[in-house]
């Protein structure tokens, strides 16, 4: 704008310029050639003598408004007719000047001689001011301003439009690529103004188009994401099934190796004690083959030794056989079960005035006949190691998990029925609590007290096998309280 | 002074100085160059000439081009000298201006311009009817000349000598005046 506003300027004013001496020139031309017809026609009155005809000639100048005076000389330099008539003579050339018409001030003057044929009759004088040439220099500056003006108004609104037309689009387009990158959506579109289909229609159309490209390929970059993710997620669980599996499995087999351990541990210690007498007594009995008595002690003793060890083994496949919890599981009341056991020991009871008192118990899922060994043992334990008339209480509540003190942290269920196993039988110090879960574990000597040691052991693994936990409390002479803790389903 | 006009004795004297002021202030306006103090023959022996720029005569009114033209007087002179004085060194068209002066209409020879010096009409329409040369501006001061079939005749208006043309006379002598010097004539056809 400024740039084309300077050279309109210039343009204007050199032209200006140029007009202004063009036009001084042609108003002299003008002057001139006007001086040049009156000069013509007044030859006959300065010939003739004619003042009349003389005036008359110059008040024709009247039309000529720029023309503010005129004289005719007489061929003596003398003034013949003026023009306007009234004009002073002091006001006009005392004599003529040099021919031509030349600028003065601010007026065009000159002279022209009259002449008829070769004879000079006199002097035309004409003056004219540049009221004109101002008018128009005056009408040429407007104009300068008015073109230079429109021009400025014109270019202003042509940018305008072009600005809506073109720019206005293209910022609009570079607006909306940089939000799209900034917000990364890619389903933002450009708008087309106009939607003509100028170049700058094509060039959104294409930005448009390539749009849905990112957006698309945006889409299915994202899907494929998502599928692996979902993938990746369903592996990852499966693996945690798998670790989970094999987290239990691992444990069942270090139960399993325990139970090996332990197995291997009668067989190396407490089989070894009868496995010593059968071959201490073997060799004796070889030794002495004549002596019939000591023969028959011998076998005698061999034999219960046999008996034993048949036992132990017994016992410990009856263990050994209990370690895998039976898939068979349903819904056993054990106020059944109890009086199954009761019936059971019956005859024992009458012979020791034994008695089992229950409270209401429970109904709980699991394996009948694991159950019924569980109380069976109990009851078992309770009656051997009672020193006066055995009473046994079985009572039952319900606690919450998290009111449990519980040994392990894989403790599963939020529920646990707890059946309370109390008798009023020897007793044993607290610090043996866990030993007595132990397999072979006794506290006693097989004099005072018969068995294998293996009940308690038995009932650990019955309860385990139903998810739930066995402890003891108990204080010597004051008897033991099993509390047996059985999840709630 | 005027107060000395007022005295009785000098009445006479009052009234000659009213008419020579009179006389003064009629003749002040005339600022016109040709006829204050100029002497009426010398205005019109400078018009006679000037008729001369101002009057077309056709072909064959020259024998060649360096012919001059000849201005006739016929009657009394009344220019004494001064219209040879004013032709002397002018030229019209290219051509030198002779003077013929004649005394009688047979005397007339060809000439462009006569100036006819009579003053009674009817012998003027004697001359002219016994003229009879084409080609010839006839001039006059006689009253009317113009009417009685003059081209250009003198007339005296305002103490200032003014014009008057036949131009159609003019013309059925092969002539052609120039509008310039119509316009300030008075017409008469």
């Amino acid at each position: 704008m400024l740039t084309s506003g300077i050279v309109l300027v210039i343009t204007c004013a050199t032209f200006t310029v140029y007009e202004y001496f063009s036009f001084r020139e042609s108003a002299r031309d003008n002057l001139a050639t006007v001086g040049k017809i009156i000069a013509a026609n007044s030859t006959a009155a300065l010939a003739f003598d004619n003042q009349e005809d003389a005036n008359e000639l110059l008040s024709g100048l009247r039309t000529e408004k720029h023309i503010v005076a005129a004289c005719l000389y007489d061929e003596n330099g003398r003034i013949f007719a003026k023009y306007p008539p009234n004009i002073p003579d002091d006001q006009l050339p005392m004599a003529p000047g040099r021919v031509g018409f030349r600028f003065t001030d601010d007026y065009l003057e000159g002279f022209q001689p009259v002449i008829e044929q070769v004879v000079p009759l006199g002097t035309l004088y004409l003056k004219s001011d540049m009221e004109a040439m101002y008018e128009r220099l005056r009408l040429y500056s407007l104009i300068t301003a008015l073109v230079i003006i429109a021009s400025f108004l014109l270019g202003y609104i042509v940018s305008r439009r072009l600005q809506k037309r073109i720019i206005r689009p293209i910022l609009h387009l570079a607006a909306t690529s940089r939000s799209v990158t900034k917000n990364q959506d890619y389903s933002v579109r450009a708008e087309k103004t106009y939607d003509d289909d100028d170049e700058l229609g094509e060039l959104t159309d294409a930005f448009n188009s390539m749009l849905s490209q990112i957006e698309s390929q945006n889409d299915k970059i994202t899907s494929f994401n998502q599928e692996l993710e979902e993938k990746i997620r369903k592996r990852t669980s499966e693996l945690e099934n798998a670790n989970n599996e094999l987290a239990v499995v691992n444990s069942k087999l270090i139960k399993s190796n325990r139970d090996l351990e332990q197995f291997a541990y009668v067989s190396s210690h407490d089989l070894q004690e009868p496995l010593r007498k059968i071959r201490t007594f073997s060799e004796l009995a070889g030794r002495n083959p004549g002596n019939r008595e000591a023969t028959q002690t011998y076998i005698n003793k061999i034999s219960s030794s046999a008996e034993r060890m048949a036992a132990l083994i017994k016992s410990v496949l009856n263990y050994s056989r209990l370690s895998k919890a039976d898939d068979h599981q349903e819904w056993v009341d054990l106020n059944k079960t109890i009086d199954e056991v009761r019936t059971d020991f019956e005859l024992l009871l009458t012979e020791k005035n034994g008695q089992i008192i229950k409270e209401e118990l429970p109904v709980v899922l699991g394996m009948p006949l694991q159950l019924h060994q569980l109380f069976y043992n109990l009851v078992s334990n309770s009656l051997k190691f009672a020193d006066k008339d055995p009473e046994i209480r079985v009572s039952a509540r319900r606690v919450a998990a998290k009111d449990l003190d519980l040994p392990k942290a894989d403790h599963l269920f939020l529920e646990y029925h707890e059946v309370r196993f109390k008798d009023n039988g020897i007793g044993f110090e607290q610090i043996y609590a866990d030993k007595v879960f132990a397999i072979f574990q006794r506290l006693h000597d097989r004099q005072n007290y018969p068995g294998t040691g293996i009940g308690l052991a038995l009932c650990k693994k019955i309860v385990e096998n139903h998810n739930g936990f066995i402890k003891v409390q108990s204080e010597l002479g004051k008897g033991a309280e099993f509390y047996i803790y059985l999840p709630v389903l | 002074m005027i107060a000395v006009l007022t005295y009785k004795p000098y009445i006479r004297l009052r009234k000659i100085i009213v008419v020579m002021l009179a006389a003064i202030a009629i003749a002040l306006p005339q600022s016109s160059f040709a006829q204050t103090g100029v002497p009426e023959s010398h205005v019109k022996a400078v018009f006679l000439f000037n008729f001369t720029q101002f009057t077309e005569w056709p072909e064959g009114s020259f024998a060649d081009g360096n012919a001059p033209l000849v201005i006739g007087i016929l009657g009394n002179d009344p220019f004494d000298r001064y219209l040879e004085e004013t032709v002397k060194d002018e030229r019209v068209q290219g051509r030198h201006i002779v003077i013929q002066h004649y005394k009688s209409i047979d005397e007339v020879k060809s000439c462009h311009l006569l100036y006819i010096s009579e003053k009674d009409p009817d012998k003027v329409s004697e001359i002219i009817g016994a003229l009879k040369k084409p080609r010839m501006l006839t001039v006059s001061d006689c009253r009317n000349f113009t009417k009685i079939g003059g081209m250009i005749g003198f007339i005296k208006r305002n103490n200032k000598i003014k014009l008057q043309a036949n131009p159609t006379a003019a013309r059925s002598a092969g002539l052609t005046i120039s509008s310039k010097l119509l316009r300030v004539s008075e017409i008469t056809d």
